[in-house]
C-alpha cells in the first residue's frame, strides 16, 4: 500500500506540483486502485491476453 | 395550454414543421427560462442568446418558405461545453481553457446544427469531464432541478439538469466512465452511452481517449434515438471513428421487448442503496410482465472493471495533462488534480494490466451475449446525494461507488442506455442501464421506449 511519501516523492520526481492537502485525497483514490487489483489473482492467466492498445488506421496504410 | 418548455423533440416537430409553433417563439421561450432559473440552476456556462435567436429566425424563415429540412429543424439544443464550437468559447468546465475559443466547430456540432438544430448555449460540466457530481468551482455547481440541495451527478450535468427543467429540448454528452448515464439517473432522463467509434469525438476534448464516447441525453426515447440519427457515423477526421451502417434508429422503436432475453450479472446486485434495490426489483418484473425473459447470468470477469477502469481512466487522463499538470497545478480543483496525479503515479505494467484485464471483461462479455441479447443493471448503487460541503472528498466517493457500475460499458466499448427507473423515498430519480453488443443501439432504444411507456418516473421506492 501506498504511503504519503511515496506519494510526495513519485510526483516530486515527475516535476509535479501539489498541495499537501491533496496527499489524503491521492491514497484513498491510490487505495482504491490497488485493492481493486487483488480482483486479478482470480485469473490467473491473464498474461495470455493481449493488451488492448490502440493501432488506428493511419498507421496501417 | 401545453408548456412547451417539456415538450419533447418528437413532439415539437411537427408543430414546427405546420408552422403552428415558431422556432423564434420556441428559442426565446427557452432563453427566458433560462434568464429566470439559470442564476440557481447553473445549468449553463455560456448561453447564446444572440446566435441561437439569429438561427431560430434562419430556422423560421426557412420552414415558412416551405424549406423544413427534418426533425432536428428549429429545435433548441444544450451543448455540453467540452465540444468544440467555432468562435464560441469552450471551457471543458474548466480553469486552464476559461478563454479558449476553437477554430472549428466539433463534427456532432456541425452536424447537428446542419439538421437544423439550434444551439441554446454551451452546458456546464464537471470539471473536464472527470467528476461525477456536477460541482464547479470556475463556473458554479449545477443543481438538480428536482431539489436544488442534491446534485445532479456529472459530468454532463448541465445537460441532463436542463432537460429536467425544461431549459433544453436536448442536450449532448460525452462519458468516459459514465457522464452520461450517471446524471441521466440522477436527474431522471434518458442518455445514450454510444458504441465506441460510433459517434464522432473529433472536437471534444478527450479525457481518457480509449474510454471517450459522445452521446445524446433526452427527455424521452424517441429523442434520443432521433438524436443519435444525425450523431452517428463514419468520420475520417476521428482516428477511431468506425465505418459501419447507420440504421434507422426511429425506424420500429415501438417492436416492444417480447421475447428479448435480458441477462442480470450478480456483479450488479452488489451494494445497492435500498431504494436503488426496491425500484430494481420492481423493474424486473415489470420488464417480465412486457415480455421480457430475465435471466441471471454469470460475468466474473465484471470483477475486472474497477481496476481496469480506474487504471485506464485515471492514468490516460493523466498523461494527457501531464504538462499543464507540472505548469498550471493550481488551475486544477482539488478532486481532479488529485484523481490525475493519482494516474501520474500508475506505471506501465499496472496499465498494461488494466488493458490485459479489460480485454478478459470484452470476452466475458462475448460469451454472455452468447445466450442473452441485453444486459441489465442499476444504472449507479447509489440516489442522488445533497451537496455536502466537503465536496472534494463527495466526488471521489461518488465515483468511487459509482465507477464499477458504468465504467463496464466504457471498456467494453458496449453502448448503454441510461433510463429512469423510479422514485427514491426524498421523491428523487433513480435509474437502470440496458447493455448491448457493440452497435446494438437500434435494440436498446427498442427496450427503452417499451420501458418509458410504463411511464417508470411513477414508480416509487
Amino acid at each position: 500500500m501506498d504511503d504519503a511519501n511515496f506519494i510526495r516523492q513519485g510526483l516530486h520526481l515527475q516535476g509535479l506540483p501539489f498541495c499537501e492537502t491533496d496527499i489524503p485525497y491521492i491514497l484513498q483514490i491510490r487505495c482504491t486502485m490497488t485493492l481493486s487489483q487483488n480482483a486479478l489473482s482470480a485469473f490467473p492467466y491473464l498474461n495470455m491476453e493481449t493488451p488492448i492498445t490502440i493501432v488506428d488506421k493511419e498507421l496501417l496504410t | 395550454m401545453t408548456d412547451i418548455s417539456f415538450l419533447t423533440a418528437t413532439e415539437l416537430g411537427p408543430l414546427l414543421k405546420s408552422r403552428q409553433l415558431s422556432p423564434i417563439e420556441l428559442t426565446k421561450h427557452l432563453l427566458n427560462r433560462i434568464n429566470t432559473f439559470d442564476s440557481m440552476l447553473r445549468t449553463y456556462i455560456t448561453p447564446l442568446h444572440d446566435s441561437a435567436l439569429k438561427q431560430a429566425k434562419e430556422a423560421e424563415e426557412n420552414i415558412m418558405r416551405g424549406n423544413y429540412i427534418g426533425p432536428l429543424h428549429g429545435i433548441p439544443i444544450g451543448v455540453k461545453d467540452n465540444y468544440y464550437t467555432k468562435g464560441i468559447r469552450t471551457t471543458a468546465g474548466s480553469k486552464l481553457f476559461i478563454n479558449f475559443i476553437p477554430k472549428e466547430n466539433a463534427t456532432t456540432v456541425d452536424k447537428l446544427l446542419n439538421a437544423g438544430g439550434i444551439m441554446l448555449g454551451k452546458q456546464n460540466l464537471h470539471e473536464l469531464a472527470a467528476g461525477s457530481t456536477g460541482t464547479n468551482p470556475f463556473f458554479g455547481n449545477t443543481r438538480n432541478p428536482w431539489n436544488i440541495q442534491y446534485m445532479p451527478g456529472g459530468s454532463s450535468g448541465g445537460g441532463t439538469a436542463s432537460l429536467a427543467a425544461g431549459l433544453a429540448i436536448l442536450a449532448t454528452g460525452s462519458d468516459t466512465f459514465g457522464s452520461i448515464r450517471l446524471p441521466a439517473s440522477m436527474c431522471g432522463v434518458y442518455g445514450l452511452k454510444t458504441t465506441y467509434g460510433l459517434v464522432s469525438t473529433h472536437g471534444i476534448f478527450p479525457t481518457a481517449m480509449s474510454l471517450d464516447t459522445a452521446g445524446p441525453m433526452a427527455r424521452s426515447v424517441s429523442d434520443l434515438a432521433l438524436m443519435l440519427h444525425y450523431m452517428a457515423g463514419f468520420d475520417a477526421n476521428d482516428p477511431v471513428s468506425l465505418d459501419a451502417p447507420v440504421p434507422n434508429y426511429m425506424a420500429d422503436l415501438n417492436k416492444g421487448i417480447k421475447g428479448i432475453k435480458i441477462g442480470l450479472p450478480a456483479y450488479f446486485l452488489q451494494d445497492l442503496a435500498p431504494d436503488v434495490e426496491s425500484l430494481f426489483k420492481g423493474a424486473m418484473e415489470t420488464l417480465q410482465y412486457l415480455g421480457a425473459e430475465v435471466v441471471d447470468v454469470e460475468i466474473p470477469e465484471l470483477t475486472l472493471s474497477t481496476f481496469s477502469g480506474y487504471t485506464i481512466a485515471a492514468g490516460e487522463a493523466s498523461a494527457l495533462h501531464h504538462k499543464w499538470l507540472q505548469t498550471h497545478s493550481s488551475d486544477y480543483s482539488a478532486d481532479i488534480r488529485s484523481f490525475f496525479l493519482a494516474g501520474a503515479l500508475t506505471d506501465t505494467p499496472q496499465y498494461l494490466q488494466a488493458q490485459q484485464a479489460r480485454r478478459k471483461l470484452v470476452k466475458g462479455f462475448q460469451e454472455a451475449f452468447k445466450h442473452v441479447d441485453l444486459l441489465l443493471g442499476p444504472t449507479i448503487p447509489i440516489t442522488p446525494q445533497i451537496y455536502s460541503e466537503q465536496w472534494v472528498k463527495q466526488n471521489l466517493e461518488v465515483i468511487r461507488s459509482c465507477l464499477p457500475f458504468t465504467v463496464p460499458a466504457n471498456l467494453t466499448g458496449t453502448p448503454s442506455l441510461a433510463v429512469p427507473m423510479g422514485l427514491d423515498s426524498e421523491n428523487l430519480p433513480v435509474g437502470m442501464q440496458f447493455i448491448g453488443t457493440p452497435l446494438s443501439e437500434k435494440l436498446l432504444l427498442q427496450a427503452g421506449k417499451a420501458w418509458e411507456s410504463t411511464m417508470p418516473l411513477r414508480f416509487r421506492a
